[in-house]
C-alpha cells in the first residue's frame, strides 16, 4: 500500500464544540442557537488556548502528523497541558491571543491534502488542517482558530462568510470535477455513469452534505441516473481509499483524487460541466502580513502555489 | 496540639485518622468527576429542548435509530455467543501464552476505531484474506451490509464483554464447579446450573458495556460497513453528518443516545453492580 | 469392599505418594501436619484431581489409572465431598443446594426438594432456613447444610475435609454424629482434631512428607505414629465427661477442673506431657490430682510414655531420668496431676 492510501483512512474529526467555547475572529453569535451559550469572562479567556490545543492534538495526530516529528512526544504534551489546565480551573488563566509557534494556520478541504502538503513541506512557519469543507466551516463557527480557509466549493465559503466566520475576501484558486473512478482493472466492468444504477455493482458516493457528494448529486440529476448506492461516505479520500481497496467497484471522486490514490476512471463526459471550485480567504478582514504572503502564493497566477495546484491535476480558476 | 494526638504521632500514624483520605486526593477526584460532568453539561445547555420531538421525529434519525438499535442489540448478542466461550476458555483453560492471549483480546480496545475497520475491511473485506473466499465460495460479502455494521460493532464491543466476564469467573474460582462435580453434575450441567448462574451480575453488566459500546461505535462502522441510510447508518454515523447540515439535530440526537446509555448504567447500577 | 489407592498424586513443586493404601469401610481419619497432602488424597479420591501414575479403585471398580488410560471423571464417581470451605452455592436456594445432587442424578424438583427437606431436618438445620441462601446462614447451619448436600446422593465414599473448622463448638457434637451415621460405605476424614480422631475412627491413616508415614487402628498409629507431628498429636488424652460450670465429671466419677466453663457432655483433651507423677499427693496449684495404678512404660529415646490405668486411662509423657527418678514399673501406684490450664474442653 503507498503511503497516501495510509492516510486516506483518517476521519477528520467533528467540530468541536467544547467546554469552553470561544473565539476571537468572528462572532459567534452569528450561528443560530448559539448565542444563548456564549462564553463569558474567564471562560472567555482560557477557551482560545484550549481550543488550539485540542485543534494541534486533532492536527498532527490526523494528516499533518507526519510532518513534525516526534510526533507522540507532542502529543504527549498536549493531553498533559490539556488536563493540567483542565485541573487548574476547569477553565481558567491567561488571556490567549494567538500563539506565534502556530505560524500560519490554514485550514483546507481534505482534497487538498496532498499538494497543500507538498507546497508547505519544510515550511515550520504554516500549519495545515485538513477535513471536509464543511466541518471545517462548522468548526470555525464553534470557535476554531485559523488564519486562511480553503474550502472545496463556492457553498461553503459562502455560508462561512454569511455567519461571519470569515472576513476576508473569497477568491477562486482552482478547480476540480469529478470522475468516474473504479479500482484498477475495473473489475465491476463499469462503462459509463448509467452502471452506477446497476443492481449488484458496489457503488460509493460523497454523503450529500459535503461537497463532493453535493456535486455529484447535481451531476446524477442531470444526467438523469438514480445510483443504486451502497454507502454515502462522510469525505472524498475515504470513498478513494475504498474504491482503490476494491470493496467498492465504482464512485464518484474528484479527479484529483483519483489521481493521487491510483484509481482507474471511465469516460463521463457529462461530469465535466459540474466543476467544483476551491476558494480561499482570510479569516481576518486585514491579515498579518504572513498570513497575506501565504495567500499571495496561491492567488498570484504564476506563483508556486498556483502552479503546484495545476501540477496536482487542478483546473486553473 | 493534645496529648493523645502527639502520642498518636509519634507512634507514627500521624495526626490524621487512619482510613481518611488525603484532602488534594479528595480535590483531585472531584476535579475527574467534573471533568467527566462538563461535557454532558455542555450538551444539556446546547439542547434544542423545544425543537426535539420533531428533529427526533425527522425520518433520517428515526431510521438510524432503528439500524442503530438492530445493529446493537445483534452485536452483543454476537457478543455473548461468542464472548462467553471466550471467556471461559481464558479464564479456565491453562493457556500457552496467556498474557499474549489476553493482549490480543484487549487489542479492539485500544485500537483506533478507523484502523479496526480498516483491519476489518482487510481480513472480511470483499479483497480481504477471508472475505474473498466467502465472496466467491458463499457470494457473501459484508461491507456495506447491515451484517457488516454488526461485525464492526461486535469488533469492538467483544472485549468489554469478556474481560468482565473473565474478571468474574476468575474472581468466583472453580471450586463451586468442583463442588459439583462431586454431586455428579457433568460438564454441561455444571456450566449450565453453576458457573453462568454464580456469574449472572457479570453477565448482565458486561453484556450492557458491549451494547453501549456497540451503540456507541462509530469509526470501525463507518470504515468496514460504510454509511447509508436504513441499511448502516447508524445513530453516531447520523450525528457525525448531522453536525454537517444542522448542529441542533446533532445534538438533539446525542442527547437520545446519551440518556439510553445513562438509563442502561443507572439500571444496572441498582440491580446488578455490587454495593 | 475398599477404596484402594496406590499411586501418586503429582502438583507443581509437589508431589504425594500412596503405596498400597486400603481404606476399608466405615470411618478412616486422615492426619498429618499442614501440607502433608490430606485434601489432596482427598481430591484424588473424589476425582478432582488425577494420579499421575499408580491405580486408585473404588469398591473394585478401576477410578483411575493413568497407564491404562483409565480415568471415571469426578461426576461419575459416587464420592461426596465436604469441603474445609463448604461451597455451597451462592445463587440457590439451601434446600436447592441439598436437591443439588438428587437433581442431577435425574430426580424431579418435587421429589428432590421433598428428599432435600427429610436430609436438612436430619442434620438440624432449622426449616425456616431453607428457603433462604447460604449466606443468609450461620457457620454452623452452613456446615451441616454443607454435609446433608453431600449425603444426598448417597455416596460410595463421603469425604469430610476438616469439618469442624468453621463450626462452634456448639455445632460440633451433633456434627460428629452426623459423621459418624453417615449412610456412606467409607467415609474419608481429614483432620485435625484428636476428639474426632477418638470419637469417630476405625482407621486412621497418617501423613507425612507427602507419603503414608503409619496406618492401622487408633491404638496400632497410637503406639507406632511414624512422625514427630502424629506422636504429639495422637498422645493427647481425650476424656469423655459431663461439665457442670467449671468442673468435669469422668465417667468413673473423678471430677476435673477446668478453666473455661460449660455444660452437658464434654470431651476434655490434653497433651500427654500436660500429665506429671508423683509419689506422693501433690500440692500447689495443681488440682486435678488422683491415684492411679501404672500399666505400662514405653521407653523412647530421652522419652518415656507412662500409660494408667484408672479411674482414668491416660498416658503421660515424662523425661527418661524422671522415670527413672521414680523409679516407674508396672503394677505402682502414683498419684496423677494436671493443671486446669491444661485442659481443654470440646463440647
Amino acid at each position: 500500500m503507498s503511503k497516501s492510501q495510509n492516510r486516506d483512512f483518517v476521519i477528520t474529526k467533528p467540530p468541536v464544540y467544547g467546554l469552553c467555547v470561544a473565539r476571537n475572529r468572528a462572532s459567534l453569535s452569528s450561528l443560530p442557537g448559539f448565542e444563548r451559550s456564549l462564553p463569558s469572562g474567564r471562560q472567555r479567556k482560557i477557551a482560545p488556548w484550549l481550543l488550539r490545543l485540542i485543534r494541534r492534538t486533532m492536527a498532527r495526530g490526523t494528516i499533518t502528523g507526519r510532518r513534525r516529528r516526534p510526533r507522540a512526544a507532542r502529543l504527549a504534551v498536549a493531553a498533559a497541558v490539556v488536563s493540567a489546565s483542565m485541573l487548574a480551573a476547569g477553565c481558567g488563566s491567561t488571556a490567549g491571543s494567538r500563539a506565534e509557534d502556530d505560524g500560519v494556520v490554514v485550514m483546507a478541504a481534505s482534497s487538498l491534502s496532498d499538494v497543500l502538503e507538498a507546497v508547505f513541506e519544510g515550511r515550520e512557519s504554516v500549519t495545515p488542517v485538513f477535513a471536509a469543507s464543511s466541518t471545517l466551516v462548522a468548526q470555525l463557527a464553534a470557535g476554531a482558530e485559523a488564519d486562511v480557509l480553503i474550502t472545496a466549493d463556492a457553498a461553503t465559503m459562502d455560508r462561512a462568510v454569511a455567519e461571519g466566520s470569515v472576513r476576508g475576501e473569497p477568491v477562486l484558486i482552482a478547480t476540480n470535477n469529478l470522475v468516474l473512478a473504479t479500482p484498477a482493472g475495473n473489475p465491476g466492468g463499469v462503462t459509463g455513469l448509467a452502471d452506477l444504477s446497476r443492481r449488484g455493482l458496489l457503488v460509493g458516493l460523497c454523503a450529500a452534505e459535503v461537497p463532493c457528494g453535493a456535486l455529484a448529486q447535481r451531476a446524477l440529476g442531470e444526467a438523469g441516473v438514480t445510483p443504486s448506492a451502497d454507502t454515502l461516505e462522510p469525505n472524498v479520500r475515504a470513498l478513494a481509499a475504498k474504491i482503490s481497496l476494491g470493496e467498492l467497484d465504482a464512485g464518484l471522486v474528484y479527479a484529483t483524487d483519483a489521481r493521487t490514490a491510483g484509481l482507474a476512471t471511465v469516460g463521463a463526459p457529462e461530469l465535466l460541466d459540474h466543476r467544483n471550485g476551491y476558494h480561499m480567504a482570510a479569516i481576518a478582514d486585514e491579515p498579518a502580513p504572513e498570513v497575506q504572503t501565504v495567500i499571495d502564493d496561491f492567488t498570484d497566477p504564476g506563483s508556486s502555489g498556483a502552479e503546484a495546484l495545476h501540477a496536482h491535476g487542478f483546473g486553473r480558476p | 496540639m493534645s496529648s493523645p494526638t502527639r502520642v498518636r504521632a509519634e507512634a507514627g500514624t500521624g495526626p490524621r485518622p487512619a482510613g481518611r483520605l488525603p484532602a488534594a486526593v479528595t480535590w483531585v477526584g472531584l476535579v475527574a468527576l467534573g471533568l467527566l460532568l462538563l461535557p454532558v453539561v455542555g450538551l444539556l445547555q446546547r439542547a434544542p429542548w423545544s425543537a426535539l420531538p420533531s428533529i427526533l421525529g425527522e425520518s433520517e434519525v428515526l431510521e438510524a435509530l432503528r439500524v442503530s438499535l438492530i445493529v446493537s442489540l445483534a452485536a452483543a448478542a454476537a457478543c455473548i455467543v461468542l464472548g462467553l466461550p471466550l471467556a471461559l476458555v481464558l479464564a479456565r483453560r491453562r493457556l500457552r501464552f496467556p498474557r499474549i492471549v489476553r493482549a490480543v483480546v484487549m487489542l479492539p480496545m485500544v485500537l483506533p476505531p478507523v484502523v479496526a475497520g480498516t483491519a476489518l475491511l482487510f481480513a472480511l473485506g470483499r479483497r480481504g484474506l477471508v472475505g474473498q473466499r466467502l465472496d466467491s465460495w458463499f457470494g457473501v460479502s459484508l461491507p456495506f451490509t447491515t451484517a457488516g455494521s454488526v461485525v464492526a460493532a461486535a469488533f469492538v464491543a467483544l472485549p468489554f464483554f469478556v474481560v468482565t466476564v473473565e474478571a468474574a469467573l476468575r474472581q468466583a474460582g472453580d471450586g463451586l464447579d468442583e463442588a459439583a462435580a462431586t454431586l455428579g453434575a457433568g460438564a454441561w450441567a455444571t456450566m449450565a446450573h453453576v458457573t453462568l448462574p454464580t456469574i449472572r451480575p457479570a453477565l448482565a453488566v458486561g453484556t450492557a458495556l458491549a451494547w453501549a459500546r456497540a451503540l456507541g461505535e462509530f469509526g470501525a462502522t463507518l470504515t468496514f460497513a460504510g454509511s447509508f441510510p436504513g441499511r448502516t447508518r447508524t445513530l453516531p454515523l447520523e450525528t457525525y453528518l448531522a453536525l454537517e447540515r444542522d448542529p441542533e439535530a446533532a445534538v438533539a440526537i446525542s442527547l437520545v443516545l446519551m440518556a439510553v446509555a445513562l438509563a442502561v448504567l443507572v439500571t444496572l447500577r441498582d440491580r446488578w453492580m455490587p454495593r | 469392599m475398599t477404596v484402594s489407592f496406590d499411586g501418586r498424586v503429582v502438583r507443581p513443586g509437589w508431589k504425594l505418594q500412596v503405596d498400597g493404601l486400603d481404606i476399608g469401610e466405615g470411618v478412616t481419619a486422615v492426619i498429618g501436619a499442614n501440607g502433608t497432602g490430606k485434601t489432596t488424597l482427598g481430591r484424588a479420591v473424589a476425582g478432582l484431581d488425577r494420579l499421575a501414575s499408580g491405580r486408585l479403585e473404588i469398591a473394585g471398580a478401576v477410578a483411575d489409572d493413568p497407564a491404562a488410560g483409565v480415568f471415571v471423571p469426578a461426576h461419575r464417581r459416587r464420592v461426596a465431598m465436604v469441603f474445609q470451605d463448604l461451597r455451597l452455592f451462592g445463587h440457590l436456594r439451601v434446600i436447592d443446594n441439598v436437591a443439588f445432587g438428587l437433581r442431577r442424578a435425574g430426580a424431579g424438583r418435587a421429589g428432590a426438594r421433598r428428599q432435600a427437606a427429610a436430609l436438612l431436618e436430619r442434620v438440624g438445620v432449622d426449616s425456616a432456613a431453607w428457603q433462604r441462601r447460604p449466606a443468609a446462614l450461620s457457620g454452623g447451619q452452613r456446615q451441616r447444610v454443607a454435609v446433608a448436600r453431600a449425603l444426598a446422593p448417597e455416596p460410595e465414599v463421603l469425604i469430610v475435609d476438616e469439618p469442624l473448622a468453621s463450626v462452634d463448638s456448639s455445632g460440633r457434637a451433633s456434627l460428629r454424629a452426623l459423621i459418624d451415621g453417615s449412610p456412606a460405605r467409607h467415609t474419608l476424614l481429614i483432620t485435625h482434631d484428636p476428639v474426632d480422631v477418638a470419637t469417630l475412627a476405625e482407621r486412621v491413616v497418617v501423613l507425612d512428607g507427602a507419603a503414608v508415614a503409619s496406618r492401622g487402628s487408633a491404638a496400632e498409629v497410637t503406639a507406632s505414629p511414624g512422625c514427630e507431628w502424629a506422636a504429639s498429636f495422637l498422645g493427647a488424652n481425650v476424656v469423655p465427661g459431663r461439665a457442670h460450670g467449671t468442673s468435669v465429671t469422668t465417667g468413673t466419677g473423678l471430677v476435673l477442673t477446668v478453666a473455661s466453663e460449660a455444660d452437658g457432655p464434654v470431651y476434655v483433651t490434653f497433651p500427654a506431657h500436660a500429665v506429671t507423677l508423683h509419689h506422693d499427693r501433690p500440692g500447689g496449684s495443681a488440682r486435678n490430682a488422683w491415684q492411679a495404678e501404672l500399666e505400662r512404660v514405653d521407653l523412647d529415646g530421652e522419652r518415656a510414655r507412662v500409660h494408667l490405668a484408672g479411674p482414668l486411662a491416660v498416658r503421660a509423657d515424662i523425661t527418661r531420668r524422671s522415670a527413672d527418678e521414680l523409679e516407674l514399673r508396672p503394677g505402682l501406684t502414683v498419684w496423677a496431676s494436671l493443671k486446669a490450664t491444661e485442659l481443654t474442653v470440646v463440647t
